[in-house]
């Protein structure tokens, strides 16, 4: 797997990029950087408009390098997922102090 | 056609809206043929043969229909240049596919039933007979594949599969001149085979002007 994976220039297993994709900008950052696709969960179902944000995941996506295109599927999606606060957090609820 | 004169290099262009277009281009380069990954109708410019990979066939008509690809990308096989389409790929070139709520680019008289080997787990592996690659059979990779319900007169079938609960040989490859469609995934194994056949009716198309 080693010769093989120097052969190719690249694992030879599928790469995806998964985890707080909220914006047709994050799918396509993540492409950018070399994922060969990327699910998206929350980052839609937990957005104001799952339909269309998801229509424009995909097409950000399929043109991950054409900026124009980036800029016209990223307008009017309504609001996004909105990430959680450490602040807000309860005390009990961070992980870090909490430990195992 | 004369202004591709200058091109030195035979260029394949691969469909990338969506499903395995990069495993396509990777057989392509492994034969020295230049590639070029599609997604408007700028990039068909040029190209002397195109290849519709797989992937989910409604996925890749609403994307084709999102980004206005229907009209350039019929107008390209209408040019009489080298077209190939696997799994999904069949599906958009066929003259009829069951189920689809989108339009087909009917450039292949065949009709095809969408899915209709099963769901994902009667996916499966099996060698052909095609005499076209010579007499080693092909490992044929089929996932979720269409069926080809029927091919007009002028549809040249290169391969079948036996059918047991239909009880006869349905066409998985077929050819209608410069059109080809395999209901299974070539570039999913490392057999070049087919990939150099479609290479060598693009260089011997009247519309490449491939030197090598």
């Amino acid at each position: 797997m080693v010769k093989e994976t120097r052969e190719l220039g690249r694992l030879p297993v599928v790469n995806f990029a998964a985890g707080g994709v909220a914006t047709p900008a994050d799918a396509a950052l993540m492409m950018q950087l070399g994922a060969d696709g990327v699910f998206v969960g929350s980052g839609i179902f937990k957005s104001g408009d799952p339909a269309a944000r998801g229509h424009a995941i995909v097409k950000a996506v399929t043109n991950y390098n054409n900026a124009a295109i980036l800029a016209e599927v990223s307008r009017g999606l309504g609001e996004p997922m909105v990430g959680i606060a450490v602040n807000a957090m309860a005390e009990g609820e961070r992980l870090a102090p909490r430990g195992w | 056609m004369t202004a591709k004169i200058e091109h030195a290099l035979t260029t394949i262009g691969v469909l990338a809206l969506q499903g395995d277009f990069i495993e396509h281009e990777s057989m392509l380069r492994r034969l020295g043929v230049s590639t070029r990954q599609v997604r408007s109708a700028e990039d068909l410019r040029g190209l002397d043969g195109l290849i519709i990979p797989g992937g989910e066939s409604t996925t890749f008509c609403r994307l084709m229909e999102d980004f206005n690809l229907y009209r350039p990308v019929g107008a390209f096989v209408q040019t009489g240049a080298p077209v190939w389409g696997t799994c999904a790929g069949m599906i958009v070139l066929a003259g009829n596919a069951s189920d689809l709520a989108f339009p087909t680019l009917e450039a292949l008289d065949i009709e095809v039933l969408r899915n209709a080997y099963g769901r994902q787990v009667d996916s499966f592996e099996t060698d052909l007979d095609i005499a076209a690659l010579g007499e080693e059979p092909f490992h044929a990779v089929f996932i979720r594949a269409p069926v080809v319900g029927s091919v007009g007169p002028g549809v040249e079938v290169m391969a079948t599969v036996r059918s047991e609960p239909a009880g006869r040989e349905e066409p998985v490859a077929v050819r209608q001149g410069a059109v080809m469609a395999t209901s299974f995934h070539p570039e999913l194994t490392n057999d070049v085979r087919f990939h150099s056949y479609f290479v060598s009716l693009v260089r011997t198309s009247g519309t490449s002007a491939g030197s090598k």
